[in-house]
Protein backbone atom coordinates (compact mmCIF):
# COMPACT_ATOMS: atom_id res chain seq x y z
CA UNK A 1 0.00 0.00 0.00
CA UNK A 2 1.26 3.29 -1.28
CA UNK A 3 0.93 5.59 2.10
CA UNK A 4 -0.49 9.57 1.74
CA UNK A 5 2.15 12.36 1.77
CA UNK A 6 3.06 13.03 5.28
CA UNK A 7 3.01 16.42 5.14
CA UNK A 8 -0.10 16.46 3.46
CA UNK A 9 -1.95 14.81 6.32
CA UNK A 10 0.34 16.81 9.26
CA UNK A 11 -1.82 19.70 7.05
CA UNK A 12 -4.71 18.28 7.27
CA UNK A 13 -4.89 17.35 10.92
CA UNK A 14 -4.31 21.06 11.60
CA UNK A 15 -6.72 22.09 9.67
CA UNK A 16 -9.74 20.15 11.85
CA UNK A 17 -8.01 20.61 14.59
CA UNK A 18 -8.43 24.35 14.01
CA UNK A 19 -12.17 23.92 12.96
CA UNK A 20 -13.03 21.87 15.93
CA UNK A 21 -11.58 24.97 18.05
CA UNK A 22 -13.60 27.62 16.42
CA UNK A 23 -16.64 25.75 16.51
CA UNK A 24 -16.90 24.75 19.92
CA UNK A 25 -15.50 27.81 21.73
CA UNK A 26 -18.12 30.29 21.95
CA UNK A 27 -16.69 33.82 22.03
CA UNK A 28 -18.31 36.22 24.86
CA UNK A 29 -19.79 39.45 23.61
CA UNK A 30 -16.76 41.84 24.30
CA UNK A 31 -17.20 43.55 27.47
CA UNK A 32 -18.76 46.88 27.55
CA UNK A 33 -15.70 49.23 28.11
CA UNK A 34 -15.07 51.03 31.85
CA UNK A 35 -14.56 54.59 31.71
CA UNK A 36 -11.53 56.00 33.84
CA UNK A 37 -12.19 59.66 34.25
CA UNK A 38 -9.68 62.48 34.21
CA UNK A 39 -8.41 64.66 35.22
CA UNK A 40 -8.51 63.42 38.96
CA UNK A 41 -8.50 67.29 40.25
CA UNK A 42 -11.52 68.58 40.45
CA UNK A 43 -11.52 71.89 38.37
CA UNK A 44 -12.80 74.48 41.10
CA UNK A 45 -14.16 76.65 38.52
CA UNK A 46 -16.00 74.29 36.54
CA UNK A 47 -17.47 71.45 39.05
CA UNK A 48 -17.27 67.99 37.80
CA UNK A 49 -18.99 66.55 35.27
CA UNK A 50 -22.15 64.63 37.04
CA UNK A 51 -25.96 64.30 36.59
CA UNK A 52 -27.89 66.23 38.76
CA UNK A 53 -31.74 65.63 40.76
CA UNK A 54 -33.16 68.97 39.49
CA UNK A 55 -34.77 70.89 42.41
CA UNK A 56 -38.89 71.27 41.95
CA UNK A 57 -38.13 75.17 40.96
CA UNK A 58 -35.50 74.30 38.30
CA UNK A 59 -38.41 71.71 37.00
CA UNK A 60 -40.76 74.50 37.10
CA UNK A 61 -38.93 77.39 35.91
CA UNK A 62 -37.61 74.84 33.02
CA UNK A 63 -41.35 74.42 31.79
CA UNK A 64 -42.11 77.97 32.12
CA UNK A 65 -38.80 79.37 30.21
CA UNK A 66 -40.06 76.94 27.72
CA UNK A 67 -43.34 77.71 27.45
CA UNK A 68 -42.17 81.53 27.29
CA UNK A 69 -40.22 80.81 24.19
CA UNK A 70 -42.66 79.13 22.63
CA UNK A 71 -45.08 82.02 23.15
CA UNK A 72 -42.59 84.60 21.53
CA UNK A 73 -41.48 82.37 18.62
CA UNK A 74 -45.21 81.96 17.70
CA UNK A 75 -46.52 85.10 18.60
CA UNK A 76 -48.94 84.27 20.68
CA UNK A 77 -50.21 87.32 22.58
CA UNK A 78 -52.43 85.93 24.67
CA UNK A 79 -49.35 83.59 26.47
CA UNK A 80 -47.19 86.82 26.08
CA UNK A 81 -49.29 88.81 27.89
CA UNK A 82 -49.32 86.69 30.74
CA UNK A 83 -45.71 85.67 31.13
CA UNK A 84 -44.24 89.63 30.31
CA UNK A 85 -45.10 92.10 32.57
CA UNK A 86 -45.78 94.96 30.91
CA UNK A 87 -42.60 96.91 31.57
CA UNK A 88 -40.42 93.66 30.69
CA UNK A 89 -36.81 94.83 29.86
CA UNK A 90 -34.22 93.15 28.19
CA UNK A 91 -30.63 94.03 29.85
CA UNK A 92 -27.86 93.05 27.45
CA UNK A 93 -24.25 94.35 26.25
CA UNK A 94 -24.48 97.42 23.52
CA UNK A 95 -23.00 100.87 23.36
CA UNK A 96 -25.45 103.40 25.31
CA UNK A 97 -26.00 100.29 28.61
CA UNK A 98 -29.47 101.06 27.92
CA UNK A 99 -32.43 98.52 28.63
CA UNK A 100 -34.52 97.26 25.56
CA UNK A 101 -38.33 98.23 25.95
CA UNK A 102 -40.73 95.64 25.61
CA UNK A 103 -42.27 96.21 22.42
CA UNK A 104 -38.83 97.46 20.90
CA UNK A 105 -37.67 93.95 22.23
CA UNK A 106 -41.07 92.12 21.01
CA UNK A 107 -40.74 94.31 17.04
CA UNK A 108 -36.95 93.29 16.82
CA UNK A 109 -37.01 89.85 15.85
CA UNK A 110 -34.42 88.68 18.31
CA UNK A 111 -34.31 85.31 18.61
CA UNK A 112 -35.46 84.08 22.22
CA UNK A 113 -32.84 81.94 24.00
CA UNK A 114 -33.92 78.86 24.73
CA UNK A 115 -32.80 76.99 27.86
CA UNK A 116 -31.02 73.53 26.71
CA UNK A 117 -29.64 71.91 30.13
CA UNK A 118 -31.51 71.75 32.91
CA UNK A 119 -28.27 71.15 34.23
CA UNK A 120 -26.99 74.74 33.88
CA UNK A 121 -30.18 76.19 35.06
CA UNK A 122 -30.38 77.73 38.52
CA UNK A 123 -33.34 78.96 40.50
CA UNK A 124 -33.72 81.02 43.92
CA UNK A 125 -37.06 81.76 45.37
CA UNK A 126 -37.06 85.07 47.33
CA UNK A 127 -40.40 86.12 48.72
CA UNK A 128 -41.51 88.67 45.82
CA UNK A 129 -38.53 87.86 43.18
CA UNK A 130 -37.35 84.58 41.75
CA UNK A 131 -34.82 84.13 40.28
CA UNK A 132 -33.48 82.21 37.41
CA UNK A 133 -30.24 81.65 35.25
CA UNK A 134 -30.10 79.46 32.36
CA UNK A 135 -27.56 78.73 29.48
CA UNK A 136 -29.72 79.72 26.77
CA UNK A 137 -29.55 79.08 22.89
CA UNK A 138 -30.61 81.49 20.35
CA UNK A 139 -29.63 82.23 16.59
CA UNK A 140 -28.08 85.73 16.12
CA UNK A 141 -29.12 87.22 13.12
CA UNK A 142 -26.54 89.28 12.27
CA UNK A 143 -24.25 86.22 11.76
CA UNK A 144 -26.84 85.67 8.89
CA UNK A 145 -29.04 82.60 8.41
CA UNK A 146 -29.18 81.44 12.24
CA UNK A 147 -25.45 80.89 13.37
CA UNK A 148 -26.16 79.15 16.75
CA UNK A 149 -25.00 81.55 19.51
CA UNK A 150 -25.40 80.72 23.30
CA UNK A 151 -26.80 83.38 25.74
CA UNK A 152 -26.06 83.43 29.69
CA UNK A 153 -29.37 84.87 30.97
CA UNK A 154 -30.47 85.52 34.57
CA UNK A 155 -34.50 86.04 34.21
CA UNK A 156 -36.44 88.03 37.44
CA UNK A 157 -39.66 86.82 37.92
CA UNK A 158 -42.41 88.89 40.08
CA UNK A 159 -45.75 88.56 41.01
CA UNK A 160 -48.26 89.95 39.36
CA UNK A 161 -51.52 90.46 38.94
CA UNK A 162 -52.46 87.29 35.99
CA UNK A 163 -49.09 85.71 38.05
CA UNK A 164 -45.62 85.25 38.03
CA UNK A 165 -44.24 87.16 35.26
CA UNK A 166 -40.84 88.20 33.75
CA UNK A 167 -40.08 92.14 34.59
CA UNK A 168 -36.03 91.49 33.67
CA UNK A 169 -33.94 89.90 31.54
CA UNK A 170 -30.10 90.18 32.06
CA UNK A 171 -28.08 87.72 28.71
CA UNK A 172 -25.01 88.16 27.05
CA UNK A 173 -23.46 86.17 24.37
CA UNK A 174 -20.87 83.57 25.41
CA UNK A 175 -19.22 80.25 24.44
CA UNK A 176 -19.10 77.63 26.48
CA UNK A 177 -18.00 74.65 25.51
CA UNK A 178 -19.91 71.44 26.47
CA UNK A 179 -18.96 68.85 28.68
CA UNK A 180 -17.72 65.58 27.47
CA UNK A 181 -19.74 63.86 29.59
CA UNK A 182 -23.54 64.38 30.15
CA UNK A 183 -24.51 66.54 32.83
CA UNK A 184 -28.68 65.90 32.70
CA UNK A 185 -30.95 67.33 30.78
CA UNK A 186 -28.84 68.25 27.43
CA UNK B 1 -5.35 -3.78 0.15
CA UNK B 2 -3.52 -1.37 -2.65
CA UNK B 3 -6.03 2.44 -2.77
CA UNK B 4 -6.32 3.84 -5.69
CA UNK B 5 -3.59 6.60 -5.54
CA UNK B 6 -6.33 9.22 -8.00
CA UNK B 7 -9.68 8.58 -6.00
CA UNK B 8 -7.31 9.08 -2.74
CA UNK B 9 -6.05 12.32 -3.83
CA UNK B 10 -9.66 13.44 -4.61
CA UNK B 11 -11.27 11.75 -1.29
CA UNK B 12 -8.21 14.31 0.63
CA UNK B 13 -9.40 17.23 -1.76
CA UNK B 14 -12.79 17.12 -1.00
CA UNK B 15 -12.36 16.67 2.73
CA UNK B 16 -10.18 19.83 2.82
CA UNK B 17 -11.96 21.54 0.87
CA UNK B 18 -15.29 21.05 3.38
CA UNK B 19 -12.88 21.74 5.90
CA UNK B 20 -11.68 24.96 4.83
CA UNK B 21 -15.61 26.07 4.45
CA UNK B 22 -16.05 24.90 8.12
CA UNK B 23 -13.25 27.10 9.67
CA UNK B 24 -14.46 30.41 7.58
CA UNK B 25 -17.74 30.18 8.46
CA UNK B 26 -16.60 29.34 12.07
CA UNK B 27 -14.68 32.59 12.26
CA UNK B 28 -17.99 34.94 11.45
CA UNK B 29 -19.31 32.96 14.77
CA UNK B 30 -16.67 33.66 16.78
CA UNK B 31 -17.32 37.89 16.41
CA UNK B 32 -20.34 37.16 17.16
CA UNK B 33 -22.25 37.61 13.65
CA UNK B 34 -22.15 41.03 13.58
CA UNK B 35 -20.17 42.70 10.06
CA UNK B 36 -18.90 45.59 12.49
CA UNK B 37 -16.58 43.92 14.56
CA UNK B 38 -15.97 44.92 18.41
CA UNK B 39 -19.78 46.99 18.36
CA UNK B 40 -21.43 44.72 21.07
CA UNK B 41 -24.79 46.32 19.52
CA UNK B 42 -26.46 46.23 16.52
CA UNK B 43 -26.92 49.11 14.44
CA UNK B 44 -30.30 50.71 14.09
CA UNK B 45 -30.78 54.40 12.90
CA UNK B 46 -34.13 54.08 14.66
CA UNK B 47 -32.14 54.20 17.95
CA UNK B 48 -29.60 56.95 17.37
CA UNK B 49 -28.52 59.29 20.27
CA UNK B 50 -30.29 61.78 18.15
CA UNK B 51 -33.51 59.79 18.78
CA UNK B 52 -37.25 61.75 19.71
CA UNK B 53 -37.35 60.64 23.54
CA UNK B 54 -41.32 60.26 23.37
CA UNK B 55 -41.16 58.01 20.17
CA UNK B 56 -42.45 54.34 21.41
CA UNK B 57 -40.70 51.73 19.34
CA UNK B 58 -41.12 47.95 19.82
CA UNK B 59 -38.82 46.68 21.59
CA UNK B 60 -35.41 45.06 20.08
CA UNK B 61 -34.47 42.04 21.72
CA UNK B 62 -30.55 41.96 21.95
CA UNK B 63 -28.66 38.81 20.22
CA UNK B 64 -27.84 35.60 22.53
CA UNK B 65 -26.25 36.48 25.24
CA UNK B 66 -26.54 39.75 25.39
CA UNK B 67 -28.63 42.10 27.51
CA UNK B 68 -29.35 45.21 25.63
CA UNK B 69 -33.22 45.65 24.65
CA UNK B 70 -33.89 49.17 23.72
CA UNK B 71 -36.93 51.45 22.10
CA UNK B 72 -38.23 52.19 25.25
CA UNK B 73 -37.58 55.48 25.53
CA UNK B 74 -34.01 55.19 26.96
CA UNK B 75 -31.22 54.80 25.14
CA UNK B 76 -28.05 52.47 25.29
CA UNK B 77 -24.57 54.12 24.84
CA UNK B 78 -21.94 51.17 25.13
CA UNK B 79 -20.97 51.79 28.62
CA UNK B 80 -21.45 49.14 31.27
CA UNK B 81 -24.08 48.83 34.16
CA UNK B 82 -23.73 47.52 37.64
CA UNK B 83 -24.30 44.22 37.78
CA UNK B 84 -23.34 43.28 41.36
CA UNK B 85 -25.37 40.97 43.33
CA UNK B 86 -26.13 42.86 45.30
CA UNK B 87 -24.76 46.06 44.72
CA UNK B 88 -23.18 47.19 48.38
CA UNK B 89 -24.30 50.95 49.33
CA UNK B 90 -21.70 52.65 51.28
CA UNK B 91 -22.88 55.49 53.24
CA UNK B 92 -20.67 58.94 54.32
CA UNK B 93 -23.16 61.00 57.09
CA UNK B 94 -20.95 64.15 56.36
CA UNK B 95 -21.98 67.10 58.89
CA UNK B 96 -23.62 66.85 62.39
CA UNK B 97 -25.68 63.99 62.93
CA UNK B 98 -26.12 64.22 66.71
CA UNK B 99 -27.86 67.75 66.02
CA UNK B 100 -31.75 68.98 66.44
CA UNK B 101 -34.41 68.33 63.92
CA UNK B 102 -33.92 65.34 61.03
CA UNK B 103 -30.17 65.99 61.98
CA UNK B 104 -30.68 63.28 64.39
CA UNK B 105 -29.67 59.30 65.32
CA UNK B 106 -33.46 58.60 63.92
CA UNK B 107 -32.82 59.88 60.62
CA UNK B 108 -29.95 57.76 60.32
CA UNK B 109 -31.89 54.61 61.47
CA UNK B 110 -34.62 55.20 59.38
CA UNK B 111 -32.42 55.97 56.21
CA UNK B 112 -29.99 52.76 56.94
CA UNK B 113 -32.97 50.58 57.63
CA UNK B 114 -34.56 51.82 54.39
CA UNK B 115 -31.00 51.15 52.07
CA UNK B 116 -31.42 47.87 54.10
CA UNK B 117 -34.42 46.67 52.91
CA UNK B 118 -34.68 47.92 49.64
CA UNK B 119 -32.82 45.52 47.67
CA UNK B 120 -35.12 42.85 45.60
CA UNK B 121 -38.19 44.47 46.26
CA UNK B 122 -40.71 45.09 43.82
CA UNK B 123 -39.90 48.46 42.91
CA UNK B 124 -35.85 47.40 42.62
CA UNK B 125 -36.90 45.10 40.22
CA UNK B 126 -37.51 47.96 37.65
CA UNK B 127 -33.96 48.21 37.62
CA UNK B 128 -33.51 44.64 35.81
CA UNK B 129 -34.71 45.97 32.59
CA UNK B 130 -31.32 47.72 32.24
CA UNK B 131 -28.02 45.72 31.13
CA UNK B 132 -25.39 46.15 28.91
CA UNK B 133 -23.30 43.20 26.85
CA UNK B 134 -23.19 40.87 29.32
CA UNK B 135 -25.75 40.91 31.98
CA UNK B 136 -28.62 42.72 33.52
CA UNK B 137 -29.05 44.77 36.95
CA UNK B 138 -29.57 42.36 39.25
CA UNK B 139 -31.85 44.26 40.89
CA UNK B 140 -30.55 43.25 44.61
CA UNK B 141 -28.71 46.03 46.98
CA UNK B 142 -27.21 45.86 50.13
CA UNK B 143 -26.16 48.28 52.86
CA UNK B 144 -22.29 47.35 53.13
CA UNK B 145 -20.95 50.00 55.27
CA UNK B 146 -21.17 53.24 57.03
CA UNK B 147 -19.43 56.11 58.40
CA UNK B 148 -19.70 59.48 60.04
CA UNK B 149 -17.61 62.55 58.86
CA UNK B 150 -18.12 65.23 61.47
CA UNK B 151 -17.88 68.61 60.05
CA UNK B 152 -18.74 72.36 59.97
CA UNK B 153 -17.57 73.11 56.91
CA UNK B 154 -19.60 73.48 53.36
CA UNK B 155 -18.60 70.96 50.56
CA UNK B 156 -17.76 71.52 47.04
CA UNK B 157 -17.53 69.25 44.29
CA UNK B 158 -13.95 68.75 45.05
CA UNK B 159 -13.96 68.10 48.45
CA UNK B 160 -16.37 66.05 48.14
CA UNK B 161 -14.76 63.21 45.81
CA UNK B 162 -11.75 64.33 48.67
CA UNK B 163 -14.30 63.20 51.41
CA UNK B 164 -14.98 60.03 49.56
CA UNK B 165 -11.34 59.30 48.85
CA UNK B 166 -10.54 59.74 52.52
CA UNK B 167 -13.09 57.59 54.15
CA UNK B 168 -11.64 54.83 51.97
CA UNK B 169 -7.99 55.23 52.15
CA UNK B 170 -8.88 55.54 56.01
CA UNK B 171 -9.84 52.21 55.61
CA UNK B 172 -13.15 53.22 57.12
CA UNK B 173 -14.65 52.01 54.03
CA UNK B 174 -13.51 49.23 51.33
CA UNK B 175 -12.67 50.55 48.15
CA UNK B 176 -15.18 49.08 45.74
CA UNK B 177 -15.73 49.34 42.27
CA UNK B 178 -19.68 46.84 42.72
CA UNK B 179 -20.18 49.72 44.99
CA UNK B 180 -21.96 53.14 45.52
CA UNK B 181 -20.71 55.48 48.15
CA UNK B 182 -23.37 58.04 48.85
CA UNK B 183 -22.26 61.44 50.99
CA UNK B 184 -25.08 62.32 53.19
CA UNK B 185 -25.19 66.18 54.25
CA UNK B 186 -26.71 67.20 57.18
CA UNK B 187 -28.94 70.20 56.77
CA UNK B 188 -26.60 73.04 58.09
CA UNK B 189 -24.21 72.14 55.14
CA UNK B 190 -24.49 73.58 51.89
CA UNK B 191 -22.74 72.07 48.99
CA UNK B 192 -21.62 75.09 46.90
CA UNK B 193 -22.10 73.55 43.36
CA UNK B 194 -25.82 74.74 43.12
CA UNK B 195 -27.28 72.42 46.18
CA UNK B 196 -31.20 73.58 46.74
CA UNK B 197 -30.98 76.07 43.69
CA UNK B 198 -30.10 73.78 40.77
CA UNK B 199 -30.17 70.00 42.25
CA UNK B 200 -31.20 68.04 45.39
CA UNK B 201 -28.66 65.32 44.56
CA UNK B 202 -26.18 63.93 41.68
CA UNK B 203 -24.00 61.12 41.26
CA UNK B 204 -20.92 60.62 39.05
CA UNK B 205 -17.32 58.67 39.49
CA UNK B 206 -14.15 59.01 39.80
CA UNK B 207 -10.74 56.88 39.07
CA UNK B 208 -9.63 56.98 42.93
CA UNK B 209 -7.04 54.83 43.68
CA UNK B 210 -6.97 52.65 40.41
CA UNK B 211 -10.39 51.61 41.18
CA UNK B 212 -13.58 53.41 39.30
CA UNK B 213 -15.71 54.43 42.28
CA UNK B 214 -19.09 55.50 41.81
CA UNK B 215 -20.23 58.10 44.50
CA UNK B 216 -23.38 60.65 44.79
CA UNK B 217 -24.41 63.33 47.34
CA UNK B 218 -28.17 63.62 48.86
CA UNK B 219 -28.36 67.27 51.31
CA UNK B 220 -30.81 66.87 54.12
CA UNK B 221 -33.91 68.64 52.39
CA UNK B 222 -34.89 69.95 55.30
CA UNK B 223 -32.37 73.00 54.14
CA UNK B 224 -34.96 73.42 51.33
CA UNK B 225 -38.12 71.53 51.63
CA UNK B 226 -39.59 73.74 48.77
CA UNK B 227 -37.07 72.54 46.54
CA UNK B 228 -35.65 69.06 47.33
CA UNK B 229 -38.77 67.60 49.55
CA UNK B 230 -42.43 66.39 48.45
CA UNK B 231 -43.55 66.94 51.76
CA UNK B 232 -42.58 68.66 54.87
CA UNK B 233 -44.15 65.64 56.96
CA UNK B 234 -43.42 62.01 55.72
CA UNK B 235 -44.72 58.46 56.80
CA UNK B 236 -41.82 58.52 58.75
CA UNK B 237 -41.01 61.85 60.23
CA UNK B 238 -40.51 61.64 64.25
CA UNK B 239 -42.39 65.24 64.53
CA UNK B 240 -44.52 67.21 62.24
CA UNK B 241 -42.60 69.54 59.72
CA UNK B 242 -39.37 67.34 60.20
CA UNK B 243 -39.23 65.55 56.59
CA UNK B 244 -35.54 65.24 56.35
CA UNK B 245 -35.70 61.65 56.51
CA UNK B 246 -38.44 60.78 54.53
CA UNK B 247 -36.49 63.61 51.64
CA UNK B 248 -33.63 61.78 51.55
CA UNK B 249 -34.60 58.47 51.41
CA UNK B 250 -36.60 60.08 48.02
CA UNK B 251 -33.36 61.59 46.52
CA UNK B 252 -31.64 58.62 47.80
CA UNK B 253 -33.62 56.17 45.71
CA UNK B 254 -33.09 58.24 42.48
CA UNK B 255 -29.37 58.41 43.05
CA UNK B 256 -28.79 54.60 43.53
CA UNK B 257 -31.04 53.80 40.37
CA UNK B 258 -28.89 55.91 38.33
CA UNK B 259 -25.87 55.09 39.66
CA UNK B 260 -26.66 51.40 39.46
CA UNK B 261 -27.90 52.03 35.46
CA UNK B 262 -25.60 54.64 34.27
CA UNK B 263 -22.21 54.80 36.47
CA UNK B 264 -20.07 55.70 34.14
CA UNK B 265 -22.41 59.20 32.77
CA UNK B 266 -21.99 56.44 29.97
CA UNK B 267 -24.95 53.60 29.82
CA UNK B 268 -28.11 54.75 29.92
CA UNK B 269 -29.50 58.32 29.20
CA UNK B 270 -32.34 59.24 26.23
CA UNK B 271 -31.69 62.03 23.57
CA UNK B 272 -32.18 64.26 26.08
CA UNK B 273 -29.81 63.16 28.53
CA UNK B 274 -31.88 62.17 30.83
CA UNK B 275 -31.70 59.03 32.78
CA UNK B 276 -34.00 56.43 34.26
CA UNK B 277 -35.09 58.19 37.27
CA UNK B 278 -34.38 61.64 35.86
CA UNK B 279 -37.65 61.26 33.66
CA UNK B 280 -39.76 60.55 36.62
CA UNK B 281 -38.29 63.49 38.70
CA UNK B 282 -40.95 63.76 41.57
CA UNK B 283 -43.33 62.19 39.58
CA UNK B 284 -44.62 59.90 42.33
CA UNK B 285 -47.57 58.46 40.66
CA UNK B 286 -50.94 57.28 42.76
CA UNK B 287 -49.88 57.86 46.44
CA UNK B 288 -51.71 56.75 50.01
CA UNK B 289 -52.65 58.69 52.62
CA UNK B 290 -51.36 57.59 56.19
CA UNK B 291 -53.88 56.68 57.91
CA UNK B 292 -55.14 54.38 60.80
CA UNK B 293 -53.74 51.28 59.27
CA UNK B 294 -51.03 52.18 57.72
CA UNK B 295 -47.42 51.81 59.38
CA UNK B 296 -46.71 55.50 59.03
CA UNK B 297 -45.54 57.62 62.07
CA UNK B 298 -47.93 59.04 64.56
CA UNK B 299 -47.23 62.14 63.11
CA UNK B 300 -46.81 60.86 59.35
CA UNK B 301 -51.09 60.05 60.39
CA UNK B 302 -51.77 63.26 61.87
CA UNK B 303 -50.27 65.28 58.99
CA UNK B 304 -51.89 62.89 56.35
CA UNK B 305 -48.49 62.30 54.80
CA UNK B 306 -48.48 60.71 51.28
CA UNK B 307 -47.16 57.24 50.53
CA UNK B 308 -46.47 54.71 48.07
CA UNK B 309 -44.08 52.22 48.66
CA UNK B 310 -44.54 50.03 51.72
CA UNK B 311 -41.82 46.72 52.94
CA UNK B 312 -39.36 46.34 55.39
CA UNK B 313 -42.08 47.87 58.07
CA UNK B 314 -42.07 50.71 56.95
CA UNK B 315 -44.30 53.27 54.21
CA UNK B 316 -42.22 55.76 51.87
CA UNK B 317 -42.74 58.04 49.31
CA UNK B 318 -40.21 57.50 46.60
CA UNK B 319 -40.57 58.57 42.84
CA UNK B 320 -41.44 56.43 40.14
CA UNK B 321 -38.80 55.21 37.97
CA UNK B 322 -38.62 54.61 34.29
CA UNK B 323 -38.88 51.07 32.83
CA UNK B 324 -37.53 49.94 30.19
CA UNK B 325 -39.82 47.46 28.93
CA UNK B 326 -43.03 47.45 26.87
CA UNK B 327 -42.80 50.79 25.51
CA UNK B 328 -41.54 52.65 28.59
CA UNK B 329 -42.62 54.41 31.36
CA UNK B 330 -42.84 55.94 34.95
CA UNK B 331 -43.90 53.04 37.02
CA UNK B 332 -43.73 51.98 40.78
CA UNK B 333 -42.67 48.19 40.33
CA UNK B 334 -41.92 45.54 37.59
Amino acid sequence: MKSLNPAFCLFMMIITALCMNAQTKKSAPPAPTATTTTPQKVDDLQGSPKVITATKGVEQYWNTERALVKALDSKDKAAIDKLLSDDFKVWMPNQTGSAVGREDWLASGRENPRPVRVSQMAVQFYEEVVVVKFLGEGKTPAAGKGTPQQYFVVDLWEKGEPGWQLTNRYMSAVTVPAPKQPTGKE
Amino acid sequence: MKLPLKNGKFASVLLFVVLAVNFMAAQAIKHGGNSAQGDPVPDDITHTHKGNPNQTLPAVPGPIGQSVVTGNGINYHNGPVMKGNPVNIYLIWYGNWSGTGSNTAATVSTVEHFVSTLGNTPYEKINTTYGDTTGNVSGNLTLAGATFVNSSSNLSDASLQTTVSNAISSGALPRDSNGVYMVLSSSNINETSGFCTQYCGFHTHATLGGVDIKYAFVGNPDRCPSGCEAQTTGPNSPATGVGGADGMINIITHESEEAITDPDLNAWFDASGEEDADKCNFNFGTTSVCGSTSVCSAAGKSAGAHFNQTFGGNDYLMQQEWKNSGGGGCVQHL
